[in-house]
């Protein structure tokens, strides 16, 4: 247990460095010149010089490289050409919000994927099956654009019953940072207005993200339990006597989830992806719309900076997936 | 005889796959008597499992079709009972052991605990009383450090230990009833004799009947009072284990017992039944045998009868029964 949790952050740090390599050269070679990018329309030689002097924007790129990596082992991303605050400042802003919403999107997924994917196995063949398997086949083939545009078509423009932008109403008190959920912190504050309302705010942003992460796992889940059930032991189960509940848990799902969760686990990363597009849909201000801003002008510290905490995300995820097999898994427990 | 725990009349069953329907078992007889141990015989194919699993009704139901006969199981006709009820009846009056001793147990739950949840379902024993339980299961079973095990994985196990295990919970609830379909096949011949004996105690200890499996006539002329020899579907011939193995009647049961090897004559190029299997989605008419057989005659053409050449052994050839015909 020890030993894979020692060896994952030694490749932690290999990936880090990898990760830190590839986006500098990225941002670097591409065309397009962050100085003019902000000095904005028509600056003369001077303003631009002085800001490629301010950030070392002249200097071979080797050096420039150093330069980053040496900041980024002291904690320092770097500053943001747009905003001149710190990157790591600005990252630790927008991530919880962004979290918040993979966080819930990926619960929605969970809590209805896996029991949809077990009822749709057990019952193979069945119209029950089909309409499962149909709802997950939308999942993974509406684009999350078009079904979040729908969304707030038919649950804010026609029903009302959910806001289609922001985390809050405007007119509710922002509550003072703890974990940066919004959720938690109105609860931290005592807030309940606020709480509720944040989870309004969550439903559609969440509901949105997560519907391509539950197709995800009813397909995954379906066919990890189909294959459990078909399994010798599943038989001398029902040989056994077991009662069907029993036998569909603790012999079929049990066995059925250490093949799933590895693959479920692997696929948080595309919601990191998704969030993007989500956020700019339901206007939530997370990562994705700050990286999204960010690419568009060509602010390569903020580039860079989002990067390696993506990169960070997948390496502990994979990391926490690793563990959670472990412990399911008794022949790895060994 | 004794008073009948399984009684088999006529059973006919198909599978339907792909629109296609293909004949298994056509009118299969088959008795048991209380504390009896029986055979099963035939090649891969020929419709011994299907008959073992068809007694506790757990063949796969969206393709298997009844057509014909009865199962009787001590008082309940199988066949036109309820899941729920046939349900009752799975590892409480019939246990199960199957042929796979390494892939037969939950990998995911100790060997205790998978024990513990079949003794609790049947018993209305305390958690405590069941957990005694388990370990006197497994060392009824000859598993002699039970603290040990009960605590282990299957992965952790021997073949020949995990199929004591799956014994030991085919056992646990005092069937009258063990079906052993092919228990020892997978294991060394060392272990296999050891499960045998283990099967043949338990059962008479217990006073259980017990259905062997097995395409090895040897483990059955060691083991059983009684065979049932089954060819594509059909039972060919049956009788006490003595007069079918020392004095076959039916083609297919003497080509069997030619084709098995004689430590004692090695110079003997072992027999093979020439001929095919024949094609189950078109039973053919008549004998089921009589394509690969050696006696054929006119009559053939048409379906013999099992009958009785005398009170303990009956077979199904035209051979045997028409006049002037004969061995």
């Amino acid at each position: 247990m020890l030993r894979l949790v020692r060896q994952r952050l030694a490749m932690l740090v290999l990936v880090l460095f990898g990760v830190s390599f590839i986006t500098f050269l990225m941002s670097h070679v591409l065309p397009g010149d962050p100085a003019a990018a902000l000095a904005g329309p028509h600056p003369s030689k001077e303003v631009l010089q002085a800001i490629r002097d301010q950030f070392g924007l002249d200097k071979p790129l080797p050096v420039q490289y150093l330069n980053y990596l040496n900041d980024l082992i002291h904690g320092n991303l770097g500053t943001s050409i747009r905003s001149q605050e710190p990157v790591l400042t600005e990252l630790m802003r927008y991530f919880p919000t962004t979290l918040e919403l993979i966080t819930f999107a990926f619960i929605f997924a969970i809590l209805l994927g896996i029991p949809l994917g077990v009822i749709s196995a057990v019952k193979k063949n069945s119209f029950t099956d089909y309409v499962v398997r149909l709802f997950a086949v939308g999942g993974v083939s509406i684009p999350l654009f078009w079904g979040g545009l729908v969304m707030i078509l038919v649950f804010y423009a026609k029903l009302g019953w959910f806001p289609a932008s922001g985390r809050l109403d405007i007119e509710l008190t922002t509550p003072e940072t703890v974990t940066g959920f919004y959720t938690v912190d109105t609860l931290i504050s005592g807030d309940t207005e606020a709480f509720f309302n944040s989870v309004k705010h969550l439903v559609m942003p969440a509901v949105a993200l997560g519907y391509v992460q539950l197709a995800f796992i009813v397909r995954q889940v379906r066919s990890s339990m189909l294959d459990a059930l078909s399994q010798d032991y599943y038989l001398t189960g029902r040989a056994n006597g077991l009662s069907k509940r029993f036998l569909i848990i603790r012999y079929g799902l049990r066995n059925a989830l250490i093949p799933s969760i590895t693959i479920i686990g692997l696929s948080f990363g595309s919601l990191l992806g998704g969030a993007v597009v989500t956020e700019t849909i339901f206007d939530w201000p997370g990562m994705g719309k700050y990286v999204t801003e960010s690419i568009l002008g060509r602010d390569f510290p903020a580039i860079m900076g989002f990067t390696v905490i993506i990169a960070l995300a997948y390496v502990i995820i994979n990391l926490l997936v690793d563990l959670l097999v472990y412990s399911l898994d008794p022949q790895t427990r060994k | 005889m004794s008073s009948l725990i399984v009684d088999i009349q006529d059973l006919s069953l198909s599978f339907q796959t792909d629109g296609s329907e293909v004949s298994i078992l056509k009118n299969v007889k088959l008795q048991i008597a209380t504390g009896e141990i029986v055979g099963l015989v035939g090649e891969s194919g020929s419709g011994k499992s299907v008959t073992a699993l068809a007694i506790s009704k757990l063949l796969p139901e969206e393709i298997t079709r009844f057509t014909g006969g009865s199962i009787n199981f001590d008082g309940t006709d199988i066949l036109k009972s309820d899941e729920a009820s046939v349900a009752e009846l799975r590892g409480k009056r019939i246990g199960f052991v199957f042929q796979e001793p390494m892939t037969a147990l939950n990998p995911t739950m100790t060997i205790g605990n998978q024990l513990f949840h079949v003794i609790r379902r049947h018993s209305t024993l305390s958690k405590d009383e069941a957990r005694a339980r388990v370990r006197k299961s497994l060392e009824e079973v000859l598993i002699f450090k039970p603290e040990i095990v009960e605590n282990q994985y299957p992965f952790q196990l021997s073949g020949g230990m995990r199929q004591r295990v799956v014994i030991a919970m085919a056992m646990s609830a005092n069937p009258a009833l063990l079906i052993a379909d092919e228990p020892t096949t997978a294991l060394d011949v060392t272990v296999q004799a050891e499960i045998l004996s283990l099967i043949e105690r338990l059962a008479k200890d217990h006073g259980t009947a017990v259905l062997l499996i097995s395409h090895d006539l040897g483990v059955i002329a060691k083991t059983c009072s009684r065979v049932t020899v089954l060819y594509a579907g059909e039972v060919v011939e049956s009788g006490n284990v003595a007069d079918v193995l020392k004095n076959p009647r039916h083609p297919y049961t003497q080509a069997l017992i030619r084709s098995l090897p004689d430590i004692a004559a090695r110079d003997r190029s072992l027999e093979t039944i020439t001929g095919e299997f024949p094609d189950l989605r078109n039973r053919p008419d008549g004998c089921i045998y009589a394509p690969r057989c050696p006696k054929k005659f006119e009559k053939c053409s048409q379906s013999p009868l099992l009958l009785g050449i005398n009170q303990l052994h009956a077979v199904a050839c035209w051979a045997e029964h028409s006049v002037g015909g004969g061995a």
